[in-house]
Order: structure tokens, then C-alpha cells, then sequence
């Protein structure tokens, strides 16, 4: 990953009228090399923003730059790869025909059909007719049409929707194994899960605004270790000559250590050793899940 | 626009639809053109004069060939590209492609520009599969009947050829500009059958009463279609529905051009500034 910004937005906003505002004032950079998740509740505005991004939208006000050029024009577009709400095929045609229909709209050699066919393992369906695929056949020839370009930059929308768990793992896979190198993805989810697995960065939009961005462990706080012992008193003056150990803050009645939650068990011995009582003894980092909801419900920054 | 292009004729090709309407509109040709009036010139029905009779024969023949051909694209030939139009470009609405295909490489208007040449691509095979069976019908009816085998010069051909493409070609982008505006297959098509079965039917009736109509009429895709068919068709078989002088071949052209092109640029117009959800 470097610092160069393939993708970026300043004040990015789209009106429905003059009630409803499904972004706002949207800042989003997405570096070279990284695989970015744009979390959201349903509703939140993603896929509107997907879209302004990919020019199918024009936006109410504000700027984006995609590698260099505006949304929607051939120059950025030749670099991009999208599959945004599902993807839509044409049922009469069979998966192949319908790569070569996309291949031959994005000015790439038919060639590629076959490849990326294999890349999402399609490649023996792909004779079958579009309309009598499963959801699942269909988000994974979605991917693959989106990676036809080979493109530097790939977008998509809620990739997993629609999949078995093993249909998800293997998805999650993909997006792992394209992220890799130089290409960036812009990874659209409502799964926790997946972001955390998949993404080095994430931010997360809430009512068409930027809350939050920033690294998983970022985002999930300090690492640390929540202590419940007895003496506290005497737990804490224990705690504090543990090499390793940073602040120590106390919430009632519980001890919030700074430290790396591998020392839980030196932890442990010490207290121990010493004659405190240890009750409870856990990793004091927030899962995303936790930042998630925190962040989505009472609109609260981390 | 020869992406798009290349990729819409890979799509119209094998899409089904298109080829139902491709042999539907033969068969309705050839059936209307030449099986029909064969049979009511050799059973001669009550009712049916010496003269009427002999433009049957005319029509049918290597002479009539053209303007045969031609009458039936005002009405039939006409809403069965509006159908063309509309599927073309509305389809793309209702299968979400049309967010598929704009995020590739074309712009918008590369991406309209092959679907409006595609179109023209086939309005000149729904010309071809009726002009060629046409021909030979004639041949043969003109053979089994002993009828001179005068047929019209090169010129004339591709003078009536391109009259063809012209009314239903208008009538191709006038669908995929209706499919445009709303955006589907449904509404464009049914709208557009409306109006060019009855609305335009209606305004032909009150035009006799009312000058203001008349001239309206003399404005409308259809009226214009059909009076510049009827240019080819031969006098006294102008019952052929759709077909009737309201204005002359050159009035007709230049009026059908601009329905052709405003609804070619009203649909550019259109889809470059419109969001697609």
C-alpha cells in the first residue's frame, strides 16, 4: 500500500429534493494498494455514493477525482472495474456471451473472458443461460465481469449478498487475493465480519455522513486488558510494576490496562503470586461490531 | 462508438424477440402483400369490379413489386420498429444492464450512438426480409399468371429502399426515445402503438372537418409515412391501411428526418443528464 489517493472525494453531497440528503459532505480517500471498507447500515448511502463515483449519479454539489480523472469519464472508467447493487446481465444470453457483450463495451480482448471465468470458478457453467444461474452464480459472474479490465481500481457493492456461507468464504477469499499488489478495491459491506477480515482501512458512513475512518485496529481502539481483582487497590500497585503495562484506569470497579493482551497471562501470575483475587480477566479491544453499532446507533465518534 | 456498436449487434443477434418480430413481419408481408390478394384475384369475390381486379394484379406482379413491398410500412412496418426501438434501448432499464454498460469504457453517448446504429443495421434487414421474398413472390405470381416481367430500374429500387429505411427507422428511434424518457418496455411500447394506431388514426378522421387538425396532420410521423409510401404505391389501392396522401414525397421526407433526428437528440439529451439508478 502507499499514500497515493486513487480515489478521493471533498464535500461529496446528493439531494432528493430539498427534504432528503442521501450524502453528505463526503470526504473518502482511498490509497493505492489497499482494500477499503465503506461500511454502512442499509440506507446509509453507499450505494448512492457507489454510483456518483462510477458516474451513473451526478452529484448535488462537491468533487471526486477517480484515478486522476472525473466519475464517469472513459478515462477513468477503462481502469475501473464495478459491480454495484448486483450486477445486470442479459437473461437470453449465456454467462460467456454475456462476458463477451461487457468485454467488447470495455474495449478488451475477448480473451480475458475465459480467464476471469476461471478466476471466479465459473469457467464449466459459463456455457448456461444467464437466467437459470443462482444468486450466487450471479454475484460471482458480477466479479467477474467487474474484473475484466483487470483494473487498478475495483468497486463492490455488498459482493457476498445473496451467498452461502461457502459461497461467502469464497468470496471473501477473492477480495483478499485482488487486493493484493497494486490494485485497490473499494469494498462496500454491511457484514462486520467481512470487513474486518478483508479490509486495511475502513470508514463508516452513517445517514450519507463520513462518522468514522480509519485502520480496523484504529477503529477498535487501544489494545488493552479489563482486570477485575481483589484488592483493587492493591491489584493496581501490582499491575503498575508489570513491565509492559502502560496507563491503568479504573471503571468501576474494573482496571482498563493499556498493554498488549498477550501479557494476559503474566498478568494473571503476578496477581496471583501476590494473593489478589483475579475474577475476570479479558482483551479490553472492541470488536468492530462494537465500534459499529456504537457508531450507527447513538452517533457517537470512537 | 464501434465498441458499442460491435456489442450491440452481438446482443440483437441473438436475442429472440427480435427474431420473432423479424419473421412475424415476413410473414404478415407476405401473406398481406401477395398470398391474400392472390387469392381474392383468382377467386374474383362478388362485388369486386374489372379494374379493381386488374390493380391486384399489378401489385402483385414484378411492376408492383415495390410499392407492394412499401404500403406495409407505414402501419405494420412502423409499430413493429417502434417495438424494435423501445425493446432496444428500454430493456436496458428493466435488466439493470444499462448501469453495466455505462460503467465500462464508452460514454453515454458512444453507448446511445451504437445502439441508434444498431437499430439502422436492422431496419435495413426488416427491409431485406421483406423486399427479397417480395421480389420473388412477384416472380412468381408474375410467371404463373403470364404478367410482363418489367421490373423497376436500380435507381428506383434504391430510391423506394431508402424511403423504407426512412419511415422505420424514424419509428425505431422514436420507440428508443420513449424508452428513454420512461425508462422500461411496457409504457414506451403501449404508448406508442396509441399513438400511431389511434391518436393519429383520430386526428386523420376530424382533419377533414377542421383545418388546424389537417394541418397537424401534416406534421405527424405517420401521416407522413403514409403519404410517402403512398408515392409508390399504385393509385386505387390506397384502402392499404396507413397508407394515404396527405402531403407530398418531398414534404414527407423532410418531416420524417425530423422526427428522426429531434428524437435522436432528445434521447442524447435525455441520457447524458439523467441519473441511472
Amino acid at each position: 500500500m502507499t499514500d497515493t489517493l486513487v480515489l478521493e472525494t471533498e464535500h461529496l453531497t446528493k439531494r432528493y429534493g430539498p427534504h432528503l440528503v442521501a450524502v453528505a459532505d463526503l470526504g473518502l480517500r482511498v490509497r493505492r494498494g489497499e482494500v477499503y471498507g465503506f461500511l454502512g447500515p442499509n440506507g446509509a448511502g453507499k450505494t448512492t455514493t457507489l454510483r456518483m463515483l462510477l458516474g451513473l449519479i451526478a452529484p448535488t454539489s462537491g468533487q471526486a477525482r477517480i484515478l486522476g480523472a472525473a466519475p464517469g469519464s472513459p478515462e477513468g472508467l477503462a481502469n475501473i472495474g464495478a459491480l454495484v447493487e448486483g450486477f445486470g446481465f442479459y437473461p437470453y444470453l449465456s454467462g460467456r456471451r454475456n462476458l463477451q457483450v461487457v468485454a467488447r463495451y470495455a474495449g478488451v480482448p475477448a480473451a480475458r473472458v475465459e480467464a476471469v471465468l476461471d478466476q471466479v470458478g465459473l469457467a464449466a457453467r459459463g456455457g448456461d443461460a444467464y437466467k437459470g444461474y443462482s444468486l450466487g452464480m450471479k454475484q460471482r459472474l458480477g466479479v467477474a465481469a467487474a474484473l475484466l479490465k483487470d483494473p487498478a481500481l475495483l468497486i463492490l457493492d455488498e459482493p457476498t449478498n445473496g451467498l452461502d456461507p461457502e459461497g461467502m468464504a469464497h468470496m471473501r477469499a477473492l477480495v483478499r487475493q485482488l487486493g493484493q499488489g497494486e490494485r485497490s478495491v473499494l469494498l462496500s459491506s454491511h457484514l462486520l465480519g467481512e470487513v474486518e477480515q478483508i479490509c486495511d482501512r475502513v470508514g463508516v458512513i452513517q445517514k450519507g455522513r463520513l462518522v468514522v475512518e480509519g485502520t480496523v485496529a484504529e477503529l477498535r481502539g487501544q489494545a488493552g486488558l479489563f482486570v477485575r481483582a481483589h484488592p483493587v487497590a492493591r491489584a493496581r500497585e501490582i499491575l503498575a510494576a508489570v513491565d509492559g503495562v502502560g496507563a491503568i484506569d479504573e471503571v468501576a470497579g474494573v482496571l482498563r490496562l493499556t498493554a498488549d493482551p498477550g501479557l494476559a497471562p503474566e498478568v494473571n501470575r503476578r496477581l496471583v503470586e501476590a494473593g489478589v483475587a483475579v475474577s475476570e480477566l479479558r482483551p479490553a479491544e472492541r470488536s468492530l461490531e462494537e465500534v459499529f453499532l456504537q457508531l450507527t446507533h447513538d452517533g457517537t465518534g470512537v | 462508438m464501434r465498441a458499442s456498436f460491435s456489442a450491440e449487434m452481438m446482443k440483437l443477434r441473438r436475442r429472440p424477440s427480435l427474431w420473432i418480430l423479424l419473421v412475424v413481419w415476413f410473414l404478415l408481408s407476405l401473406a398481406f402483400g401477395y398470398l391474400i390478394p392472390y387469392a381474392l384475384y383468382r377467386t374474383t369475390p362478388a362485388g369486386m369490379t374489372g379494374p379493381l381486379r386488374d390493380q391486384l394484379l399489378a401489385s402483385i406482379v414484378p411492376g408492383g413489386w415495390l410499392g407492394n413491398v412499401v404500403s406495409g410500412f407505414p402501419l405494420f412496418g412502423a409499430a413493429m420498429m417502434l417495438i424494435v426501438g423501445a425493446l432496444v434501448v428500454g430493456s436496458e432499464y428493466g435488466w439493470s444492464t444499462m448501469g453495466t454498460v455505462l460503467t465500462q469504457r464508452p460514454g453515454r453517448l458512444q453507448v446511445l450512438g451504437g445502439k441508434l446504429a444498431a437499430l439502422a443495421v436492422f431496419s435495413v434487414a426488416f427491409e431485406l426480409v421483406v423486399f427479397v421474398p417480395g421480389a420473388l413472390a412477384s416472380s412468381v405470381v408474375g410467371g404463373a399468371l403470364d404478367a410482363p416481367a418489367d421490373w423497376p430500374g436500380a435507381a428506383e429500387v434504391v430510391e423506394v429502399f431508402a424511403a423504407g429505411f426512412l419511415i422505420l427507422f424514424t419509428w425505431a428511434v422514436l420507440g428508443a426515445l420513449l424508452a428513454v424518457l420512461f425508462r422500461g418496455t411496457s409504457l414506451p411500447i403501449g404508448l406508442g402503438l396509441v399513438w400511431l394506431l389511434v391518436i393519429e388514426g383520430v386526428i386523420a378522421g376530424f382533419a377533414g372537418s377542421l383545418q388546424a387538425l389537417d394541418t397537424v396532420r401534416q406534421g405527424l410521423p405517420g401521416s407522413n409515412g403514409g403519404s410517402l409510401a403512398a408515392h409508390y404505391t399504385l393509385e386505387g389501392l390506397a384502402e392499404t391501411p396507413g397508407v394515404s396522401t396527405v402531403t407530398g414525397p418531398a414534404h414527407a421526407v423532410v418531416v420524417l428526418a425530423v422526427w428522426g433526428i429531434g428524437a435522436m437528440a432528445l434521447s442524447a439529451l435525455r441520457l447524458r443528464r439523467r441519473d441511472v439508478t
